[in-house]
């Protein structure tokens, strides 16, 4: 049976070898970029675990005027507002009990007063993965339900470490783009240099026979296995670092931003690395072809 | 199995000065035929090749091959058609980093033929030239004649019904050339169609075919049989 295959290897590997060392910069390129987009994958991974850990402390507490006559109506309003997981309601009792603990032993100068002058309050824990907007829109609503004299919720801490995070993402993905549109400037230059060095075969293959695409073929399969070595080898850099950097970082983590498990690449993102790898690679000697 | 109608190629047209190579030209070569496009250096001849195996357009007139008017045909079919034509060009294009065999299936690999039966196909298209003996040789060490021989190799190795050879004696001496022209004589009588494009009228009263007189890219006149 015929098949263009063997010819479509051969022609791919000599046009590899007609461009080894511009092939070798673009395999170092896709490398460089694949490894600068999985640290920053990998840095968003940890940055929303510890955001996450931490903003699962927050609480907004609602300082109420009085006692609300209709509870249950009361409380049916604040269960319609979105982004809450989950409430308690303090009654002035057990507010003034917690004090009591609270103080300790000072806390015998709270017998003295006439009255328990503390107001009945709610103690709110926001959906941790609402962002920093979602939150003030819900401290607002809040703030609007009846009854309700203030409200206390987080500091700007929030606003900050979003913006913190969406700064750090940025640089990363921006150096990745940045170095895979080099790569792919230098996968181009590798596929358009075979295509040149090889452009005397090309054009008797042309003559004899080959359709357009079996002659551009190989340059594109040339780009794409530039692409996915280099994807390959930084996947592998990655994982291979995981070990040692758990060892090393680990309690640092653990105990300076309080991040119990770090995230590493999972098999969907390094699938997704490497396949984007190939890609890159496909496109550049899709473009470096055109010549041939 | 070639036919020519009316056909005019002009090249360069709106770049620069156009340079006419054919000019109304209007001919036939029979299938299992053998025919010589004589004439000098610019007369059109291998323009007229080119115009078959569909490297050329025709600026004017149609080019018919095998029935199938070429200029019409989307890359596909111009593939499809080059695939049953054999060509020896003028220049040679023999590809210098592979051996005598790598060069005659070069053909055969990229229209793929099963591995196996290149084998055979390459070492019958060597006997044929009579370079069976060196299939491993470099292009390097090949003198004009084993170059010439060679290039009839590849153009014979996928038996094409149609052979199209450009001067395909080249320079070569009156032994050198006679052999080849045997071979295409052998080519020919085992029932290809066979063109042979020559300035030399040696070659033509050699070969004893049908030739066709181009000048400056006109048919100027044919003769039944060269030099009859």
């Amino acid at each position: 049976m015929r098949s263009a295959v063997p010819f479509l290897v051969e022609a791919t590997l000599r046009d590899l070898r007609r461009s080894r060392a511009a092939g070798w910069g673009a395999f170092l390129l896709v490398f460089l970029a694949v490894l600068a987009v999985g640290s920053a994958l990998i840095l968003e991974a940890n940055l929303a675990r510890i955001v996450t850990g931490w903003r699962e402390q927050v609480r907004v507490v609602l300082y109420l005027d009085a006692e609300p006559a209709q509870r249950e109506e009361w409380l049916a309003g604040l269960r319609a507002i979105g982004g809450v997981r989950e409430w308690r309601w303090i009654s002035p009792d057990e507010a003034m009990e917690e004090l009591h603990a609270y103080l300790g032993g000072d806390g015998a100068l709270l017998a003295r007063l006439p009255s328990n002058p503390l107001p009945a309050s709610v103690e709110i824990a926001p959906d941790p993965v609402l962002p920093a907007a979602g939150l003030r829109a819900l401290i607002r609503a809040l703030d609007a339900l009846p009854g309700v004299e203030e409200v206390r919720g987080p500091g700007q801490w929030v606003e900050w470490t979003e913006a913190g995070r969406r700064v750090l993402i940025g640089l990363g993905l921006g150096l990745g783009g940045l170095l895979a549109l080099v790569a792919l400037l230098a996968v181009t230059t590798a596929s358009a240099l075979a295509g040149a060095a090889g452009r005397e075969e090309a054009t008797l293959a042309r003559l004899v026979g080959a359709t357009g695409a079996t002659v551009r073929l190989p340059l594109i399969l040339g780009g794409v296995i530039h692409g996915a070595l280099g994807a390959l080898a930084a996947v592998g850099l990655l994982v291979l670092a995981e070990p040692p950097l758990l060892r090393h970082l680990g309690p640092a983590l653990r105990e300076g931003l309080g991040l119990e498990t770090p995230a590493f690449l999972g098999w969907r993102e390094a699938l997704a690395l490497v396949l984007g790898g190939c890609g890159l690679g496909a496109f550049g000697g899709l473009l470096g072809g055109r010549t041939r | 199995m070639v036919e020519f109608h009316h056909v005019s190629k002009v090249y360069g047209r709106g770049r620069g000065r156009p340079v006419p190579a054919l000019a109304g030209v209007t001919f036939a070569v029979r299938q299992d035929e053998m025919v010589c496009l004589f004439g000098p250096s610019g007369a059109g001849k291998t323009t007229a090749l080119r115009l078959v195996y569909r490297q050329e357009l025709p600026t004017e007139g149609e080019v018919v091959v095998a029935g199938e008017a070429v200029s019409r045909f989307g890359p596909r079919a111009v593939a499809h058609l080059r695939r049953r034509i054999g060509i020896v060009f003028q220049d040679g294009r023999l590809l210098p980093d592979r051996t005598v065999a790598g060069n005659v299936a070069f053909p055969l690999r990229v229209q793929g033929t099963p591995r196996d039966e290149i084998g055979e196909r390459v070492l019958e298209a060597l006997r044929s030239v009579g370079l069976h003996r060196r299939p491993n040789a470099r292009l390097a060490e090949l003198s004009a004649e084993g170059r010439q021989r060679l290039a009839l190799a590849r153009a014979l190795v996928a038996e094409p019904p149609l052979l199209l050879a450009d001067e395909p004696t080249g320079s070569l001496d009156g032994a050198a050339a006679g052999e080849i022209l045997e071979v295409l004589r052998g080519v020919h009588a085992r029932g290809a169609t066979v063109i042979v494009a020559t300035h030399q009228r040696a070659v033509a009263e050699r070969l004893q075919c049908r030739t066709l007189r181009l000048t400056g890219g006109r048919l100027e006149g044919e003769t039944a049989r060269a030099g009859g």
